[in-house]
């Protein structure tokens, strides 16, 4: 019997003139995704998505890179037939018979695109519900509760047949290219890669940039940052990884600023050698992964004085999660167990024990003002590392 | 291979020049040493010479080496093998508080197994306590397991003299002896130092990784960890991994049991950094295989300073992974009663026969030099 995946897709439909766009956007961002994965044929109708994989025992994998891509909502796998009433009974008796065993309640929902099909929706749930009825009669039939809902689809070339309880969820979103890009500032921890999927999650292409103290930080450090851009381009194809040397600045910043300024006047050059790189490479805002309170630098004064370094927009859907929340999604996505290994900010020299919580921007703007904020920045820029990082 | 001054041989060594071709001329006899033919024959013929030569070095029969996948298995075979043979005639075992993991944790282990473990405290020069040992000591003692050199300060324990104590006070238990730090750089002879077991490993030696053995003065006195093949008299099934196998033989070969150049190693290592401020070395000098030197930065993290040294070409470990989310200070360090700014500030520099001495004052220089820069900023 052959199978096919329906991958159905969400939000694109509603965006009228545009939708044909974005429909190849998605197409394009799908072939990316398959490229190593299995030969497939593609194909767009009706708001899915057809995936036809040539070798059938990669259709698990296909599902899981799928499942991946922003823009889907749904995959299904689902059997192929012919547009004739006979052999989609055929076919659903035997496709699901795995799903239809004894005591289980079912009904079957139709969907008839072709409307020359001689048989209408309802009739087609009459004809495919009775037969499987008799076929197995130890199923029974609810419209109401059913643990299997039979679905068929006859649509323009073929029909298709599958159980709802099989499809699994997609990422949803927009596909990425469709909302220009923006740059993240990675960091190894738990919640910046989450702030940069939730962005590309509404279809924006993302530069990642990390911020590097040899020898405060390791190379191991620096492993993890790329580890954890790869988990991330698992849902956007690819990342461009700038690593910038920081090491020199925060030794400045030790030398002439008071202690508990240390931090924000850090955070301060992360944000303008972040977009000076954003404007170079054509972004249009920078992502953190800050949500109010979490730390000390992360009250709203402190974000207040760390914002205020740039202009720019700085996209922060963090904001208003808790910890736990955050912790979740990160699990979810998969960069939770990368985020915990050991090695980042191993040392905590840079760390004040005092950091101001309630800071001001004339105090801060005082203490950076010892500092020749300018050549320091042009010197990290000149030794950026680019890194093009791709799925694991 | 210029360019950087290696002194974190207590790790690892580079594989000689011996060792690599004898690796390569597994790939020549490539025969499974149990099979009947002539290739299998060969490959089994060279596997027993390079048993005969780890054997001659420890002054033992060969017949009384056991390879092994590294010096983790030789210790966890000793250990376990030991203790669960022994099982019936008494539960308490004995190790000290230094030992290397793939013991401690051997022995933490048969904590939940149930039996009676005691683990000896050292001085603070990392010597262990000879009187605890004599107290913890009981009728009812199978073994007693204590290094010969220890790997993170190079301390030379007294074995023999343990050896002497558990004479008097359980003359049925036996002693095994983690050689790992010690073989290759002073003498290790099983018979001498009274030790009924001893762990060795290849690649401390200039051998290759995944290969070590352990020595057993009566293999019935042992209880196999792996069951599945007649290989190794049934002690250590398994088709032996004749290319370690070899390179370990020829890396014995060439090891050597004068260690008066270490001692010169690391004295002048001392030497040339002695005018640093703050800084305390670890563990007795009176005592010292010289392999090791073990020396505290007071007030400097060590992992940076590693690494520090590493971007100018000076490869040294640190005792202790130093880690905001899992800190684990160093348990021999903290046996010996240091303190945790000495603890933290710990690295290990350890040195090869091939190091030499205008490395040991370039090396010296370049962690003066980064000691400084990084107490600017701590």
């Amino acid at each position: 019997m052959k199978e096919i995946i329906l991958a159905k897709y969400g939000e694109i439909i509603l965006k009228g003139g545009n939708r044909s766009r974005f429909e190849n956007i998605l197409m394009s961002n799908i072939k990316n995704a398959l490229r190593n994965v299995a030969d497939t044929k593609l194909r767009l109708a009706q708001a899915t998505v057809y995936v036809d994989v040539e070798d059938e025992n990669k259709i698990d994998l296909v599902m899981e890179r799928l499942a991946k891509v922003f823009g889907i909502v749904a995959i299904a796998r689902a059997a192929v037939c012919e547009k004739d009433i006979e052999e989609i009974k055929a076919t659903a008796k035997e496709y699901l018979k795995n799903d239809l065993t004894d005591g289980k309640r079912f009904k079957v929902e139709a969907k008839r695109s072709d409307k020359k099909f001689p048989f209408n929706s309802p009739e087609i749930c009459r004809e495919v519900g009775g037969y499987l009825d008799d076929e197995y009669p130890g199923i029974i039939v609810d419209v109401h509760n059913p643990d299997v809902t039979v679905k068929v689809e006859v649509r323009d070339y073929s029909a298709y047949v599958y159980a709802a309880q099989n499809k699994i969820q997609g990422q949803g979103g927009m596909p990425i290219g469709t909302g220009s890009k923006a740059t993240l500032l990675l960091s190894g921890g738990i919640d910046s890669p989450v702030a940069g999927h939730m962005i590309s999650k509404r279809g924006v292409e993302i530069d990642a940039v990390n911020f590097f103290s040899f020898p405060y930080t390791s190379e191991r450090a620096k492993e993890k940052v790329i580890g954890l851009a790869s988990i991330i381009a698992q849902y956007t194809s690819k990342i461009n990884l700038y690593i910038v040397p920081f090491t020199e600045i925060q030794l400045q910043i030790r030398d002439k600023c008071p202690e508990e300024h240390m931090t924000l006047v850090m955070r301060r050059f992360m944000m303008r050698i972040a977009e000076r790189l954003a404007m170079q490479h054509k972004s249009k805002a920078l992502i953190t992964g800050e949500s109010v309170g979490q730390v000390a630098s992360q009250t709203l004064a402190a974000l207040d004085v760390t914002n205020s370094a740039v202009d720019m927009p700085i996209l922060q859907p963090l904001i208003g999660m808790d910890k736990l929340e955050i912790i979740n999604r990160a699990m979810e996505i998969g960069t939770y167990e990368t985020s915990i290994l050991p090695y980042e900010d191993c040392c905590t020299v840079f760390t004040p024990k005092h950091p101001t919580t309630n800071p001001k921007r004339e105090n801060i703007e005082k203490s950076e003002s010892k500092l020749d904020t300018e050549a320091l920045i042009e010197a990290a820029l000149m030794n950026i590392e680019k890194i093009e990082v791709y799925p694991q | 291979m210029n360019g950087f001054i290696y002194l974190d041989n207590a790790a690892t060594t580079m594989p000689s020049s011996s060792a690599m071709e004898a690796m390569m001329k597994s790939g020549e006899f490539f025969g499974n040493p149990s099979s009947l033919h002539g290739l299998g024959l060969k490959a089994e013929k060279l596997v027993e010479e390079s048993r005969y030569a780890v054997a001659e070095k420890l002054n033992v029969k060969s017949e009384n080496m056991l390879f092994t996948s590294g010096g983790t298995e030789a210790n966890n075979t000793a250990v376990f093998g030991v203790a669960n043979a022994k099982k019936k005639t008494g539960t308490r075992v004995i190790t000290t508080k230094i030992e290397h993991p793939s013991v401690l944790q051997a022995f933490k282990k048969l904590e939940t197994d149930g039996f009676d473990v005691r683990y000896i405290d050292v001085t603070p020069d990392g010597i262990i306590d000879l009187d605890s040992l004599y107290n913890e000591l009981n009728e009812q003692t199978t073994l007693v397991s204590v290094m010969h050199v220890n790997n993170e300060t190079g301390v030379i324990q007294p074995v023999e003299q343990v050896k002497e104590i558990m004479k008097d006070r359980a003359p049925n238990a036996l002693l095994h002896s983690d050689c790992v730090q010690s073989f290759g750089k002073i003498d290790v002879n099983p018979k001498k130092m009274g030790a009924d077991l001893v762990t060795v490993s290849a690649h401390k030696i200039r051998g290759c990784k995944g290969t070590g053995a352990l020595y057993v003065s009566d293999m019935r006195m042992i209880r196999p960890t792996l069951y599945g093949g007649e290989q190794q008299k049934e002690m250590r099934p398994g088709t032996e991994n004749v290319g370690g196998i070899l390179a370990f033989g020829a890396a014995a070969k060439e090891i050597d049991t004068d260690n008066s150049y270490f001692i010169t190693l690391r004295n002048t290592m001392k030497e040339c950094l002695s005018d640093v401020p703050n800084i305390k070395i670890n563990g007795s000098d009176e005592f010292n295989s010289g392999s090791i030197l073990n020396i505290s930065f007071l007030g400097i993290k060590a992992e940076i300073l590693l690494h520090a040294l590493e971007a100018k070409g000076v490869y040294v470990s640190t005792g202790s992974a130093c880690s905001s989310h899992k800190p684990q200070p160093s348990p021999v360090l903290t046996a010996m009663g240091c303190s945790k700014k000495e603890i933290e500030g710990a690295i290990r520099i350890s040195f090869d026969r091939r190091t030499t001495l205008d490395e040991i004052r370039i090396a010296a220089q370049i962690i003066a030099e980064e000691a400084a820069s990084i107490r600017r900023y701590m």
